[in-house]
């Protein structure tokens, strides 16, 4: 009964992972392979479309940890766009905007992808 | 003769006849009670009877040595020659009741109440034989000729069913089926000597002109002295004699038929009993190698199949390939070279039905078949109502060698088989389960001794806390540690995730705060310095997040900082409720500078009546039926009107009105912890 679900999209500049549904313990492994498979093609620029997210717990927010610093290494970035304004507060609570950039619209996002803007920390 | 004389002799003829029948009847009854007590198998029994007729034949020849016969007719017989005729029938007695007696068993072998009836109708036919036969005796046969028409007829009737019983017993021959082979070898053997000896010995005592005899002796007929002593004893002694050949004969007869389908029967019996065996081992064997072998061992030793191999698909291992798990007249490496394991073992399994290969030759999964000696082969599903266990393969070295039969008793065993397996995983992961359990149990405790066991006393403040874990352990942490010159120390924290690997962490925590609090105690550093400790431990995916604060006890002074965590909850004495949300990244996001750059330290002189609420997510993220979250709204509610309580009562409010939220169910998603510090002022609120 799994009610999250992962979608892959190509564009130019990134690859976007439009989230679904809850993220919580049981549905993290999702996303977790889904990340891993992009990172095994190849594919390093990554938007988190979080849209129809509804929930995230704590084994969510740490699926994004697991990889952002491998995929900074490789020169890529994880970047995470429009959050339902409850699901940021959960990001923002936890300094996650210090980390990442979390922007309101896809576009954005991937315009930070195009103008080849640098992943917040520089290390 | 006179009438007188007639009904003298009657009477005494009954008499004689009836002193007869009672010690004959004695004599039934005791060879009846030395046979019960010893209960041999029918094959013995044949032995039994062949060892009694030996020597009664020769006791036979032997009496009839002694002088005396019947001289003309209607002329009273020496002395000798009664002698002589009660020994002989004696003997013949004897012989016939052990007769009956042993081949009594035989019949009722697996006895049903049908057969048991047969038997003693017979038993009763042969009694009424006698009992109408009792008027012809010889003293009388000039006297009883007006009845003779009647009786005769009784006599007739009840002989003819004698013979129509002898007849429906002797088809009872339920325990040659059951014998085993040389057990069946044997009693062929024996049955065939018996009849012939039985042949023989009539031969012998009813025409010993046959054999030339006459001449060393006077071999009369023994049946002839039998006949003067009792006639009804002698129709008991013959019918006896006549069922008892009867009954060797037919035994004989099923034997010789019974022969060529000795090895089947053989066979479907030590498959039973291997299926037996197995099950008795799954009661004393709980090592899982041990049933394997039996499984592969089982259908290669009934005869059904020449090899044969098991294999398991075991997740856990992290392979998606079934391993051969054990192998019986065959390496499991070569099993795994001829055939395309993973391919059979998916269809089976995935049919949940069996695959036979009748001639591997002509399919492709398997590879030189023929010179590896795997040219049938049966892949059997070992497929409980859930899940398919593994499958069993049995291979022949002969093309279409698996019969329907074959097949049927295969899938029968790997029924039992799959039983088996099913009980002895059950059984194990029962233990281990229990053992998980009693180990979370201490663990658990363990845990519980980390928190504090009874809030430290002040006489400006007041302060309550508690922590529920969502499974026996959890990732919650709440502490307070006086740091001497009235100042207390106090943190709450949460490590993400739930269960075991966050209460490791937790326990770490719990560690850095009781020595790094008296070290580095402005939260600022203390923070730093966690972020640093666990940062190098934390994995990847794993952060904590916590509050930590200092609070002055004797001026009200309050310095705290937030890495990442819910906000602290602050209600002053007026009910003005907010969120003191400060800057701070959870611990373990960042390893570098950062961590230390964002964190913002608030700082807060208390008035009286002020109260502050540290918690973890688990009380604002709880949820009732309808999914809704409890919420920050909520909670302030609930601090705001119980502001006027001590810690304890806010305390308690708020747990209950969670409980209330969360409805009669109350399960806990997430670890919750509550810390209530509620600040009196130096004289003391009461």
């Amino acid at each position: 009964m799994s009610n999250f679900s992962v979608a892959f999209r190509n564009a130019d500049a990134a690859t976007i992972l439009s989230v679904c549904g809850e993220l919580d313990a049981h549905t993290a492994p999702e996303l977790e392979s889904a990340i891993k498979k992009c990172r095994d093609e190849g594919k390093i620029n990554l938007i988190i479309n979080g849209h129809d997210l509804d929930y995230i717990s704590s084994a969510g927010l740490g699926v994004f940890m697991a990889f952002i610093e491998e995929i900074r290494t490789l020169g890529g970035d994880i970047k995470i766009c429009a959050l339902k304004s409850k699901i940021f507060d959960v990001f923002d609570l936890l300094g996650f905007p210090k980390i990442y950039h979390i922007v309101e619209t896809e576009e954005e996002a991937l315009s930070l992808f195009e103008r080849g803007i640098q992943p917040i920390q520089g290390d | 003769m006179g009438g007188v004389g007639e009904a003298a002799l009657m009477s005494t003829n009954i008499l004689y006849q009836a002193a007869l029948v009672l010690c004959f009847l004695c004599l039934w009854i005791t060879i009846a009670q030395a046979l019960e007590n010893s209960r041999p198998t029918p094959a013995q029994i044949f032995w039994h009877v062949i060892l009694t007729i030996i020597p009664a034949c020769l006791l036979i020849i032997l009496i009839l040595q002694i002088p005396g016969a019947f001289l003309e007719e209607n002329l009273p017989a020496a002395p000798i020659v009664h002698v002589k005729s009660a020994l002989l029938s004696m003997v013949l007695a004897g012989l016939s009741f052990i007769l009956m007696q042993r081949f009594g068993h035989l019949v009722r072998f697996r006895r049903t109440r049908r057969s048991e009836r047969n038997w003693y109708l017979l038993l009763f036919f042969f009694s009424l034989s006698s009992v109408t036969s009792a008027p012809f005796h010889h003293h009388f046969e000039d006297l009883s000729s007006n009845i003779d028409a009647t009786l005769s007829i009784f006599l007739l009737l009840a002989l003819v069913t004698s013979v129509i019983f002898i007849f429906l017993n002797t088809v009872r021959l339920a325990w040659i089926i059951r014998l085993p082979v040389k057990r069946k070898m044997g009693a062929l053997g024996l049955g065939i000597v018996s009849v012939c000896f039985t042949v023989t010995t009539l031969l012998l005592l009813f025409s010993p002109d046959v054999l030339a005899l006459n001449s060393i002796t006077d071999l009369s007929r023994p049946f002839e002295f039998l006949i003067f002593y009792s006639l009804p004893l002698t129709a008991i002694i013959v019918l006896c004699i006549t069922f008892g050949f009867a009954y060797a004969l037919t035994s004989v007869l099923s034997l010789i038929f019974h022969l060529p389908t000795i090895g089947d029967y053989q066979r479907s019996v030590d498959e039973m009993a291997a299926i037996q065996a197995l099950t008795v081992l799954v009661r004393e064997v709980a090592d899982p190698e041990k049933l394997y072998h039996w499984v592969v061992s089982t259908p290669v030793e009934s005869g059904r199949g020449k090899a044969a191999w098991l294999t398991i698909q075991d997740l856990d291992s992290g392979s998606l390939k079934p391993q051969i798990v054990a192998a019986h007249n065959i390496e499991a490496s070569l099993a795994d070279k001829v055939c395309d394991v993973s391919a059979i073992h998916g269809e089976s399994a995935g049919t949940r039905a069996l695959v036979s290969i009748q001639n591997t030759a002509a399919d492709r999964r398997i590879q030189n078949g023929k010179s590896n000696g795997i040219l049938s082969l049966l892949a059997i599903p070992l497929a409980t109502r859930t899940e398919v266990l593994g499958t069993l393969f049995v291979s022949r070295d002969v093309a279409h060698a698996f019969e329907n039969e074959d097949i049927e008793s295969i899938g029968i065993f790997a029924s039992q088989a799959t039983l088996v397996l099913e009980n002895a995983r059950l059984l194990e992961s029962k233990i281990e389960r229990e053992r998980l359990a009693s180990e979370l149990a201490i663990a658990r405790g363990v845990q519980q001794r980390l928190l504090p066991q009874a809030m430290p006393r002040f006489a400006t403040l007041s302060l309550a806390a508690s922590s529920t874990p969502a499974h026996e352990v959890g990732g919650d942490y709440y502490d307070l540690l006086e740091l001497g010159d009235g100042k207390l120390a106090f943190i709450v924290a949460d490590v993400s995730g739930k269960g075991t690997s966050a209460a490791f962490y937790m326990a770490e925590m719990q560690g850095i705060f009781q020595a790094v609090a008296q070290i580095a105690p402005s939260p600022h550093d203390f923070l730093c310095h966690v972020n640093n400790a666990l940062g190098r431990s934390l994995e990847k995916n794993v952060f904590v997040t916590a509050i930590y604060g200092i609070l002055d006890c004797n001026t009200g002074a309050i310095s705290i900082a937030r890495a990442g965590h819910p906000p602290v909850a602050f209600v002053d004495v007026n009910g003005d409720a907010m969120l003191l949300r400060s800057g701070g990244l959870g611990i373990g996001l960042d390893r570098g500078d950062l961590f230390g750059q964002t964190l913002e330290v608030k700082e807060h002189v208390f008035n009286p009546g002020d109260l502050i609420a540290l918690y973890t997510d688990g009380v604002t993220e709880s949820r009732n039926s309808e999914g809704e979250e409890f919420g920050y709204d909520h909670l302030l509610q609930c601090l705001q009107s119980s502001r006027y309580e001590r810690a304890q009562g806010v305390h308690d409010a708020v747990r209950q009105t969670v409980d209330q939220f969360m409805g009669p169910e109350k399960k806990y998603d997430d670890d919750l912890t509550l810390l209530i510090i509620k600040w009196h002022g130096p004289e003391p609120v009461i």
